[in-house]
């Protein structure tokens, strides 16, 4: 137990919040809710060549680029903190789901990291069951000292609202009129990480466009511009990226889109498909898609992206006719 | 109107009896046929599963072969067959094909959701008993379908002459596909049993017992598993299929008519490794039927799924802990359409033989 909290008599614990997948987009509200517990959160903080390379040590080699980098983010928190904290993500809300590899994930890390440290969870499944939030908000609550009530009270006002939050902490706050606008779609926990995107929004933005994300449309205009499905529900980040894609595409600067997925993505591989299918019979936008792994190189990457912008129509005339 | 529907396994057995039954006009895909999946993988997205690419090649087959209406559905799970629907439709309108789509929700498959779906397409409409006694009869062939699949992997790795059993259900399939209705088919099966039952076998042999575990679809498929109980039971091992179509109308059909849910022991043997009941598709259940064989004595396990599978991939990042922990070994097979035969049986050989050695060298010490 650290010094400073040796003073206080309850059970107070530093919480590890590893910053990936889902925890990327949503860590200042867990960080918040450790915090109003009155434990104290230490996050893993941004994605490194070291942790990318412990998590692809310690996971199995199925599994995806995100998943990878997530072990390791959990992986660096052993000895920072007294327990990691994993929440299971299986739906935020009503209709919508996760990836199923977010269902297993804290069994998965447990296992990866050979149970080196404690581990806390919380149940988050809304669509199917949200009872199993509160049984797990009750053991969280044993565990940390505190009284059920507390706990859940704390998940209600700060962690429930910002679940499905209709503004994503991620937006772009500049806001050029006039420059050609790209889209970048992918998931939240890919585009906006430096490493894993090897920084695709900077070098789009380095090469004079305004880069616009699924994530700068309200989350409630998102889920208006999907088109029906068949299931009862759809993948969450799925969701976000076929709204998104298909308000964007309205914007009447947008030069081009360009889609960033991790190999072997079982959500993108569905979602690509019907947006390109949208594309295809819609307006006609110069549309990338680029996979990544551990193995991509930076060079070839830079190297794809340069042959886009060289091949996307009048842009520089675009560019030029605003400013004029 | 000509109906069309893709396979999984041996399911279209049953339900060719069931569409002759209901007099429906329909048209079967060519079974284990390479020009439909080469089809489906050329208009399918790269990434997507190997199912959906069988069943795109077998619905195109059946669209060109003169069908207008496909029997399909959707399930509401969190694995991607929720969204097959979907995507089959876009691409297949893109294709320039025009047709009537029945949506099956798969997974609560109640008499309810069956007569909603398929009473349209009986001109003539159907009194509620006589579609009632038909999808119960429809049920009951697959079972018996798949019971006599695994009686033959009872028989095929104790055989004397090797074939004999081989032989005996490549006559049921070609005799099956020519059987109409139901008291045809059932009695194919009884011949075929009877056939197997007097299959000269080994009585001294011990065969190593080898569990199948993984995604159902590929479980119960033979020509997407490249015939994996077949090449088992012809290397002299036993194959334990816990995945059959009979296992999918098990869980998703039965169990949604039952008004109490009877607690399910794979996802309860889950438990020492998953603290979840649900992981998206089957695969709580293949980390549970895994820890249940290990329990109940078996040699080794093999885990088959496609690549890019999400919820098998999630239940392979924990099988490593259950074969530590049992001391029993597991495989994991990982198939699309790029995977080559030769290098599968090599896999499977050194598996079997493998698995013979720990057999024998545990007997050895014993006796």
């Amino acid at each position: 137990m650290k010094s400073h909290h040796g003073a206080e008599p309850s059970k107070l614990k530093v919480i590890g919040i590893p910053e990936g997948l889902m925890i990327f987009e949503q860590k200042q509200l867990w960080k918040k809710f450790f915090e109003s517990l009155g434990c104290h959160a230490v996050c893993s903080g941004h994605t490194t060549k070291r942790i990318m390379n412990s998590g692809i040590e310690l996971c199995c080699n199925e599994t995806c680029l995100p998943v990878k980098a997530f072990t390791g983010h959990a992986a660096s928190l052993c000895g920072k903190a007294d327990c990691i904290f994993i929440p299971r993500y299986s739906s935020v809300c009503s209709h919508e789901k996760s990836c199923p590899k977010f269902c297993g994930l804290p069994d998965e890390v447990r296992i990866s990291l050979n149970n080196k440290t404690k581990f806390l969870e919380i149940d988050i499944d809304f669509n199917r069951d949200s009872k199993k939030t509160q049984k797990s908000l009750d053991l969280l609550a044993g565990e940390l000292g505190r009284s059920p009530k507390t706990v859940r009270d704390a998940f209600d006002s700060i962690v429930k609202p910002g679940l499905a939050a209709e503004v994503s902490p991620n937006r772009s706050c500049s806001y050029e009129p006039g420059a050609p606008v790209l889209a970048v779609l992918g998931h939240p926990y890919m585009i906006f990480d430096r490493l894993l995107s090897m920084n695709l929004i900077g070098k789009l933005q380095d090469a004079g466009y305004r880069v616009m994300t699924p994530y700068d449309v309200r989350r409630s205009v998102r889920r208006k511009n999907v088109a029906p499905f068949l299931s009862d529900s759809f993948f969450e980040t799925g969701l976000d990226m076929l709204g998104g894609a298909q308000a964007l595409v309205n914007l009447p600067e947008l030069a081009g889109m360009v889609y960033l997925s991790s190999f072997a993505c079982g959500i993108d591989s569905l979602v690509l498909e019907i947006i390109e299918h949208k594309i295809r019979n819609g307006r006609r936008i110069p549309f990338l898609k680029i996979t990544i792994d551990e193995h991509s190189g930076e060079a070839g990457f830079d190297t794809r992206i340069e042959a886009f912008l060289d091949m996307l129509p009048n842009t520089e005339s675009i560019r030029r006719e605003k400013i004029v | 109107m000509k109906l069309t529907f893709p396979h999984m396994g041996n399911t279209y057995i049953a339900l060719k009896a069931l569409l002759d039954t209901l007099q429906v006009d329909y048209y079967v895909p060519p079974t284990g046929s390479r020009e439909s999946f080469e089809l489906g993988i050329a208009n399918s997205p790269e990434f997507m599963c190997l199912p959906f690419k069988k069943v795109l090649g077998d619905l195109i087959q059946g669209l060109n072969h003169g069908a207008d209406t496909i029997l399909f559905g959707n399930s509401r799970g969190q694995c991607r067959l929720s969204h097959y629907g979907d995507l089959l439709q876009n691409i297949l309108h893109d294709m320039g094909y025009r047709f009537h789509y029945i949506n099956l929700n798969f997974r609560d498959l109640t008499y309810g959701e069956i007569r909603n779906k398929l009473e349209p397409l009986l001109p003539g409409g159907i009194s509620r008993a006589r579609l009632f006694s038909a999808v119960s009869s429809a049920v009951k062939t697959i079972f018996a379908v798949d019971d006599l699949y695994s009686e033959a992997c009872g028989v095929r790795c104790r055989e004397c002459r090797r074939g004999d059993a081989d032989l005996a259900i490549r006559r049921f399939e070609q005799r099956a596909k020519a059987a109409k209705g139901f008291s045809q088919t059932r009695r194919l099966i009884r011949e075929t049993k009877d056939r197997l039952a007097h299959v000269p076998a080994n009585g001294a042999a011990d065969p190593v017992k080898i569990g199948i575990i993984g995604e159902i679809f590929l479980c119960s498929d033979p020509f997407t598993n490249l015939e994996l109980e077949k090449k088992l039971g012809n290397m002299g091992a036993l194959a334990v299929n816990t995945m059959s179509t009979s296992e999918w109308i098990r869980r998703h059909f039965i169990s949604a008519i039952l008004p109490i849910k009877p607690k399910d022991k794979a996802v309860r043997a889950a438990q020492n490794y998953m603290h979840t009941d649900y992981i998206g598709g089957h695969g709580i259940y293949t980390i549970g039927n895994a820890e249940l064989m290990c329990r109940d004595g078996i040699d080794g396990i093999i885990q088959i799924y496609p690549f890019t599978c999400m919820p098998e991939i999630t239940a392979k990042s924990v099988l490593n802990e259950v074969q530590l922990q049992n001391n029993v070994p597991i495989m994991t097979l990982i198939l699309d359409e790029m995977t080559a035969e030769t290098g599968y049986i090599t896999r499977l050989e050194a598996f079997v033989d493998m698995l013979q050695m720990r057999k024998d060298r545990v007997r050895s010490r014993s006796g």
